[in-house]
């Protein structure tokens, strides 16, 4: 009989792309983690990478037979949830710099309002706090380098599937990288 | 993860190690708590209980699959509850393990609807324990065919196993 707990990866992709549930559910488990952080540090709030990565595994749940390669699962799930998280980035910058605008035109006090949910302590009290640490100094970082830096030193990635996730050649990628790390790590003397 | 930072990297080796010490001890913490359930390093338990249920109601269920009429009437059942009955019938295999089943139908004539299961294919992985190979395949393909005919009404169905992977 088959025991669910000591099934490998690949083998609870084939079974989950057979229709198998359970199999996908304990996939969820495996991989939640890795891709709630993978988003925070993206976007830097709990809310939204929480319903980013539950909109990605929903669907990659509906497009797992398009899977062709089970043993890919990690780095597919990866790049669905990177540009999701990617797409609430750019909604959410743009809709911070409408609402800005027209903060300036009525009170530019009132600014503060809309900088988002992250600044809020209560919430940020949710998230590990060396996660929170990174997140602030991500938050500087241009969305190209934050983004590959991410999936490079939070995912694991490797150089050439971060290229393929990003569109962006691999030397590219190794540029972004070198140049978040060298960021990174100044600000981290400040923490650490 | 340890991979070193490219030639033209500025940090220099001091800087670079203590870098890649403070990336490496979060990660040790983070995977801690994960497996800790402490839920500021993962998602909530909400969170994830709305995923599960999400992809149980979005469960492909697939065509109805045309079988043998009963006495009764005309009998279909979905591509999914045939992959159901099949897995299961190979996971009751003491050291198979099913993987992936494709199963070829006969034209349905039908819009949506697929016809009679002519042939299955099973991946399967078996344990490594297993003595004989040949009489796992042979096993599996005696149950499977066994389940077809009872639960389903198909008669010597032909069924291919082929062994894809070795497990613990």
């Amino acid at each position: 009989m088959t025991d669910p707990v000591s099934i490998d990866e690949r083998t609870l992709v084939l079974r989950a792309q057979d229709g198998d549930v359970a199999a996908f559910e304990q996939l969820v488990d495996l991989h939640q983690g890795r891709l709630f952080r993978l988003a925070y540090m993206i976007l830097g709030d709990r809310q939204d990478a929480e319903d980013v990565v539950q909109e990605s595994l929903v669907l990659a749940w509906k497009r797992l037979h398009l899977l062709e390669d089970p043993s890919s699962f990690r780095a597919w799930t990866s790049r669905i949830c990177t540009n999701g998280a990617t797409d609430v980035g750019r909604r959410r910058s743009r809709r911070r710099t409408e609402v800005a605008e027209d903060l300036a035109l009525e009170d530019r006090r009132a600014q503060a309002v809309g900088a988002g949910r992250a600044d809020d302590p209560a919430h940020e009290a949710l998230v590990n706090a060396q996660l929170q640490a990174l997140s602030r100094i991500l938050a500087d970082l241009e969305p190209g380098l934050r983004t590959c830096w991410a999936l490079r030193e939070i995912d694991g990635m490797s150089y050439l599937d971060i290229a393929r996730a990003v569109d962006a050649t691999e030397p590219t990628v190794r540029g972004r990288i070198a140049r978040a790390r060298t960021r990174i790590a100044q600000r981290m003397q400040e923490w650490r | 993860m340890n991979e070193s930072t490219s030639p033209r990297d500025p940090l220099d080796g001091a800087a670079t190690a203590a870098y890649l010490d403070l990336i490496r001890s979060v990660h040790e913490e983070w995977d801690r708590l994960e497996v800790s359930g402490d839920g500021s390093v993962q998602m909530s338990a909400g969170a994830l209980s709305t995923i599960k249920e999400s992809v149980r109601a979005d469960a492909r269920h697939g065509a109805p699959v045309q079988l043998p009429p009963t006495p009764a009437g005309p009998f279909t059942i979905t591509e999914l509850a045939l992959r159901t009955l099949v897995r299961a019938t190979v996971d009751a295999v003491p050291g198979a393990r099913a993987l992936r089943t494709a199963v070829t139908f006969a034209g349905a004539g039908i819009p949506r609807t697929r016809g009679l299961p002519i042939r299955l294919s099973c991946r399967v992985s078996a344990a490594r324990s297993t003595r004989s190979l040949p009489a796992l395949a042979e096993k599996v393909r005696e149950d499977v065919r066994r389940a077809c005919r009872i639960e389903l009404g198909l008669e010597d169905l032909p069924i291919d196993i082929h062994i894809e992977d070795l497990h613990d």
